[in-house]
């Protein structure tokens, strides 16, 4: 199946984590792409039309703030969920001005994702 | 003598060699170590997903799951680390089931030192309320390893009637800083709020002699709970807080009890004018801040005074407040005024009241 067609990117640097995600989103019926840092995931974005990127704040090569910078400097339609761990909660603000349409921290509940995924896409 | 130089270079070729020996051994070692464990992570990750969603049962999953507990511990903790809720709870299940948990609750009471470290760190992680009684006893250990060690899982496992013992052990038997202890006392969350409060409230009543008691002073040990419950936006802080302001006069307090209350957001019943006005700066500017982010227009003509304090932070907070709470107009008449907050009036209004730090 080509690219052209994935739904939900997830960008986050743990593969253990990153699996999880995928497979939870995947199971609730979502078709989903991955990259594992900034730079790949800006290059996936560059190429493909998603309607939600799930976001790492703190990714190698282009962390989460520059990849939302990117996102709404060029207009890409997509929905973005910004994840990042709870003693990071400086950074909601960060991330909701730089464009972000919703926020969750780690550890988080799953069920708790696809209720933001879907509450998100909704909006 | 010639057999002698011999006699060197044949040592020397000797140790040469038996270093590359070892250091081969020890990269294969390693190398097989991980080719196990991707082999292991290839085979356990479907199997962990699957039982997450409920597709396979607990007997199930932990049958894949064999008795090698290093491995198991090394792709379980990222997950115990980053999941929250009924997978969480899942997660426990299986480590209860395939033997992990207790395992370790027998490395923590019998292990050598060094497995109890690691013991406790994974039952702390793990939440499991069966390793307190070893882990408070950890807590009466000489070693600030152990100390720090056993601290941290029961503030992760959320035990709060330890949090006396764990807050004394830290500052008694422990070198770590009050930045530190505060990073293992967010664990808790919440939940520590309401010990905080009551040892705060023992303090002011003089039932609670805290410099006897945890050895240190009592106005840094007063302002570390203070963070604690800035950090976790206790509501409920609030009383005790307002208190504190009126009996205690110690700015590094202060200081703090204002930084909590700019994150708390509730607004509090006293007069703030003698902090306005205080001599430190800091307490003035941090006062200041609070009303920024907790708007009382009764202080209104007071910050219009403060923005040509002599600190730049008084004077930038105060223009703020003023600026996003319906005193544009002021700013902007200061501004082209020759007054001293003009400069800061400017530099508000240029940035249209947005700066991404403040």
């Amino acid at each position: 199946m080509s690219d052209k067609n994935k739904e939900i990117l997830v960008v986050e640097d743990d593969e253990l984590i990153r699996g999880l995600q995928k497979n939870k989103l995947e199971k609730a019926g979502y078709e989903v792409d991955e990259a594992q840092n900034g730079l790949e995931a800006w290059n996936k974005i560059k190429d493909n039309r998603y309607i939600l990127i799930l976001i790492d704040i703190f990714l190698p090569k282009m962390d989460g703030f520059q990849l939302l910078k990117n996102i709404r400097s060029q207009e890409i339609p997509a929905k973005t969920i910004v994840l990042s761990s709870k003693s990071q909660d400086k950074y909601i603000k960060k991330a909701f001005d730089l464009g972000a349409d919703s926020y969750l921290t780690k550890p988080f509940d799953p069920a708790n994702l696809i209720k933001t995924v879907r509450t998100t896409l909704e909006s | 003598m010639l057999n002698f130089i011999y006699l060197i270079i044949f040592i020397l070729v000797l140790l040469i060699i038996s270093f590359l020996v070892f250091l081969s051994v020890f990269h294969l070692k390693i190398y097989f170590n991980n080719r196990k464990y991707q082999a292991l992570k290839e085979k356990w990750q479907p199997v962990l997903f699957g039982y997450l969603n409920n597709e396979i049962s607990l007997n199930e999953a932990t049958a894949s799951f064999n008795k090698n507990y290093k491995y198991t511990w090394k792709f379980i903790r990222t997950y115990l680390d980053n999941l929250d809720g009924k997978d969480f709870e899942k997660l426990k299940n299986l480590l209860q089931a395939s033997g992990f948990i207790q395992y370790y609750l027998k490395k923590l009471r019998t292990g050598s030192n060094k497995d109890k470290l690691k013991a406790a760190l994974i039952l702390g992680k793990v939440r499991h309320k069966k390793a307190l009684p070893y882990l408070e006893e950890m807590l009466k250990s000489d070693s600030s390893l152990k100390i720090k060690t056993a601290g941290q899982a029961i503030s992760q496992i959320g035990e709060t009637s330890l949090v006396y013992e764990i807050i004394k052990a830290f500052l008694v038997r422990t070198e770590i800083t009050y930045e530190g202890i505060s990073q293992i006392l967010i664990l808790y969350g919440q939940k520590i709020c309401p010990k905080l409060l009551l040892i705060i409230e023992d303090w002011l009543d003089g039932e609670v002699d805290i410099r006897k008691e945890f050895q240190t002073s009592p106005y840094e040990t007063i302002a570390l709970f203070v963070e604690l419950l800035g950090h976790n936006k206790y509501k409920g802080a609030l009383p005790v807080l307002e208190r504190l302001l009126k009996e205690v006069d110690n700015d590094e307090l202060i200081i703090q009890i204002f930084k909590a209350l700019s994150r708390i957001k509730e607004p509090v019943d006293l007069d703030l004018t003698p902090f306005i006005n205080h001599d430190n700066w800091v307490v003035r500017s941090q006062t200041v801040r609070y009303l920024y982010k907790n708007w009382e227009s009764s202080y209104s003509e007071q910050l219009k005074a403060r923005i040509s304090d002599e600190n730049w932070w008084v004077s930038f907070y105060s223009g703020m407040a003023l600026y996003h709470n319906s005193f544009k107009a002021f700013l902007e008449e200061v501004a082209v005024s020759d007054k001293p907050g003009s400069e800061i009036s400017n530099y508000i209004l240029e940035a249209g009241g947005q700066f991404e730090h403040f």
